[in-house]
């Protein structure tokens, strides 16, 4: 039988700006956890969460799960070292924009290739919010053309990904549900306005209706890393 | 020239009798294995052996060479001088036959007679007349042929060994102790091995490569993971990624991959991550010159990453040296929870030298637990400065932080858990340098009132040259951080001088920083090539 987790709240103070969206995004990740682990999907307590630098990477002390608080953009790394020396493990990555396209795109790319099990959230405001609004790669203001890291990460191999955004927090939950239990490596994108330097909430509310009429699509089966590698790894110390 | 040779040639004392055979020719005509393989068949006589591989960054033509000098006594270098060629190419002979002592041979291609599908087979031929000269029995060759190569090379090996050479009669020595011969890299992988690892990511650097081909090689015999990762960076944090869940991994590479992975050890000495990085110097700065040696990074590997935090440098010497330090490496890491250096160059890397069996006491990395007592904390504020860790998955929750936390782990910015935190980490260093009382920072050798000081490859050419010199020792750094700065003061009574393998001087200011003492001058190379003992010679005399 599995053990009981601990509560998944903490008591740490939350130092985001009063109405951000990443309230709704913790809250319905914290909804998602407890209720796949009530059925079985999911352990909590073995579960771990790595996170990014910024706003979205508070999650790292506001979830009360293991985690790893990384480098900025070296959330997957740090969750592919994870996965591979402890396969049984539900391991969680969370970013922003900034640190998953700008700073850290050759990892996410190649994690896609490699199709490792891990499920990397992104929260995509398009700022970098914390440094005071400078513009990320999915920022139609920065020169160049915007990134479609769904597109992108598809072409690279990610056998699940999907658009969904913090308007929607149903929709959401349904398309956490689906990326956290896929089996191979997910990209769940979350589009959301940054209230302080990017409040284009009028073009999230009608993108995010799209999202919704697009539905969750099925993930592709491909053999994981992980299964690659089982075999060769003694997964405890001896 | 002046050298080790020439003392023996005058029919002065004869300190040491050191035989030397260069093989050269293209490269892709097997010098480097044809090389290795004369070094196990006069090992198993009983000989002590270095090999010296000099090769371009290229992978067919151009002009390479290895250098195998060999001895009854202990051999720790290569000898610049040569008693034989073993020329694959015109080139090759053009390039070394002024080397070659007068009464020494030069065993060329050209002069061999080959149908041309035999042409492949010529450095087997040429091994079997080199065998020949040295009067080295036929089994000798044959036995270590048919385990290395196959049958094909035996019968080009005994076409050769059937020719008519004369030369010198080489006494077969019954030692009784039978040598190893392997390169630096190859220490360094079964350290790990030893020292309990299960892992390791990797981006191909040389010369720190070798590390990750032969744990490549060895990973499904060993149920380990070795993979190569999409840069340095991913691979550095790879491995935090997984000595957090509990499994020993390491990472290595060269100057610029390692420079791409200091952020990872800034993150590691923060959160607390144990990590073993082998830093494999070449000649640099920047790209450099990729397959040549240089001890030019010293100074980096010190103060590589931001921030304040413990750190464990060691500086092998050999292969040895390298054995000791990296299972020191991993002892150390996983124990205090900080990341480890392991700094060798190219010279100790892709040299091989003959050694016994490589074994350490040194017990392996701890098995950590899920289990712990509730309210755990990731960094609890302990005596010590160590803070038990444990893995998740077992109820407690388990954090590791980038960012300046409380005991939970939790950030904080507050600034009396700010100090707090920072004078835990240090404190580790202060428990850290206790228990490195009992192993030894330096290591003397020799008498003499001035003294050679050295870290790292200097050491073979160094300690060759040793008993030529008069009124000379030789001290040997064996840890950069934490510096031995006691021990090495209390041996620095008198005039010394750093040899070094760059530019700069880098381990002088070390030890002026450390100790307060100057030495008097620094014999530097910086050409890519390591020391000779010749050098050493010429330099203090």
């Amino acid at each position: 039988m599995k053990k009981e987790p601990q509560n998944i709240n903490t008591t740490e103070k939350n130092t985001w700006c009063p109405g951000c969206l990443n309230f709704v995004t913790l809250a319905t990740l914290k909804k998602t956890l407890r209720k796949l682990h009530d059925e079985n999907k999911i352990d909590l307590n073995k579960t771990v969460l790595v996170t990014d630098i910024g706003c979205g990477a508070k999650i790292y002390d506001y979830i009360n799960v293991s985690a790893v608080y990384a480098l900025h953009g070296r959330v997957l790394p740090v969750a592919t070292g994870i996965k591979a020396a402890r396969p049984e493990l539900t391991v969680i990555g969370f970013g922003g924009d900034g640190g998953t396209y700008n700073e850290g795109m050759n990892h996410l790319i190649h994690s896609a290739r490699r199709n490792v099990g891990v499920t990397m959230i992104v929260a995509n405001n398009r700022v970098f919010a914390l440094t005071k609004g400078q513009p990320t790669a999915t920022n139609e203001t920065s020169f160049g053309i915007p990134i479609d890291a769904i597109r992108l990460s598809q072409d690279a191999g990610a056998t699940f990904t999907i658009r969904a955004s913090a308007l929607a927090p149903d929709f959401l939950e349904k398309a956490l549900e689906k990326a956290i239990t896929h089996k191979g490596f997910s990209l769940l994108e979350i589009i959301q306005p940054c209230l302080i330097f990017k409040n284009d909430v009028d073009e999230i509310r009608k993108e995010t209706e799209k999202l919704k009429k697009a539905g969750i699509p099925e993930g592709k089966k491909r053999i994981t890393w992980e299964e690659a590698i089982r075999g060769h790894i003694a997964s405890k110390r001896d | 020239m002046e050298g080790l040779w020439n003392c023996h040639e005058r029919g002065g004392k004869i300190l040491k009798v050191r035989r030397t055979v260069i093989f050269a020719g293209e490269a892709g005509q097997g010098i480097d294995r044809t090389a290795v393989i004369f070094g196990k068949i006069v090992a198993l006589l009983g000989y002590s052996c270095f090999i010296y591989r000099d090769y371009s960054s290229l992978i067919r033509g151009g002009h390479n060479f290895s250098i195998v000098t060999f001895s009854r006594d202990v051999v720790r270098s290569h000898d610049e001088k040569a008693d034989v060629l073993v020329a694959l190419d015109e080139k090759s002979v053009l390039g070394h036959e002024k080397v070659i002592r007068k009464e020494g041979m030069i065993f060329a291609a050209k002069d061999i007679d080959l149908k041309e599908g035999d042409k492949h087979f010529v450095n087997n031929v040429l091994l079997g007349m080199l065998l020949k000269y040295f009067s080295i029995p036929k089994s000798s060759g044959v036995g270590i042929l048919r385990k290395e190569i196959g049958e094909s090379a035996i019968r080009a090996f005994e076409y050769g060994y059937s020719k008519d050479v004369k030369g010198v009669n080489l006494e077969v020595l019954k030692t009784g102790v039978s040598l190893e011969l392997s390169d630096g890299n190859h220490a360094v992988a079964k350290a790990a091995l030893d020292s309990g690892l299960k892992m390791a990511f990797y981006y191909p650097m040389t010369p720190a490569t070798g590390v990750f081909a032969e744990l490549e090689r060895q990973k499904r015999e060993k149920k380990i993971l070795v993979e190569q990762m999409e840069d340095e960076i991913a691979a550095a944090n790879a491995i935090l990624g997984a000595n957090y869940a509990g499994v020993p991994a390491m990472t290595g590479s060269s100057g610029g991959g390692i420079a791409l992975m200091s952020e990872a050890v800034s993150f590691a000495g923060m959160a607390e991550l144990p990590a073993v990085f082998y830093a494999a110097q070449r000649m640099g700065p920047s790209t450099g010159v990729p397959t040549y040696t240089a001890q030019g990074d010293l100074k980096f590997v010190l103060n590589m990453a931001p921030g304040e935090f413990p750190r464990l440098v060691l500086i092998p010497g050999d292969e040895e040296d390298a054995y000791k330090a990296t299972r020191e490496a991993f002892y150390f890491a996983n124990k205090y929870r900080i990341p480890a250096f392991v700094i060798s160059d190219k010279h100790i890397a892709e040299s091989y030298s003959t050694h016994k069996t490589l074994k350490s006491t040194l017990p392996r990395a701890a098995v950590l637990s899920e289990k712990a007592s509730d309210g755990y904390q990731s960094y609890a504020f302990t005596k010590d400065g160590i803070s038990p860790a444990i893995i998740p998955g077992g109820g407690q929750i388990f954090r590791a932080a980038s960012y300046e936390h409380d005991e939970f782990g939790h950030t904080t910015e507050d600034p009396v858990i700010i100090k707090k935190m920072n004078d835990k980490r240090l404190r580790k260093l202060e428990t850290l340098k206790k228990e490195l009382t009992k192993f030894s920072g330096i290591s003397v050798y020799g008498k003499g009132e001035k003294i050679i000081v050295f870290a790292g490859s200097p050491k073979g050419a160094i300690l060759d040259a040793l008993p030529m010199l008069k009124g000379f020792k030789a001290i040997q750094i064996n840890r950069l951080a934490p510096f031995p700065e006691n021990e090495l003061a209390k041996a620095l009574k008198g005039e010394f001088y750093t040899v070094e393998n760059n530019a700069t001087g880098q381990l002088k200011d070390i030890i002026r920083e450390n100790c307060g003492v100057s030495a008097k001058k620094s014999f530097l190379r910086y050409d890519g090539r390591p020391f000779t003992p010749d050098d050493i010679i010429k330099f203090f005399k």
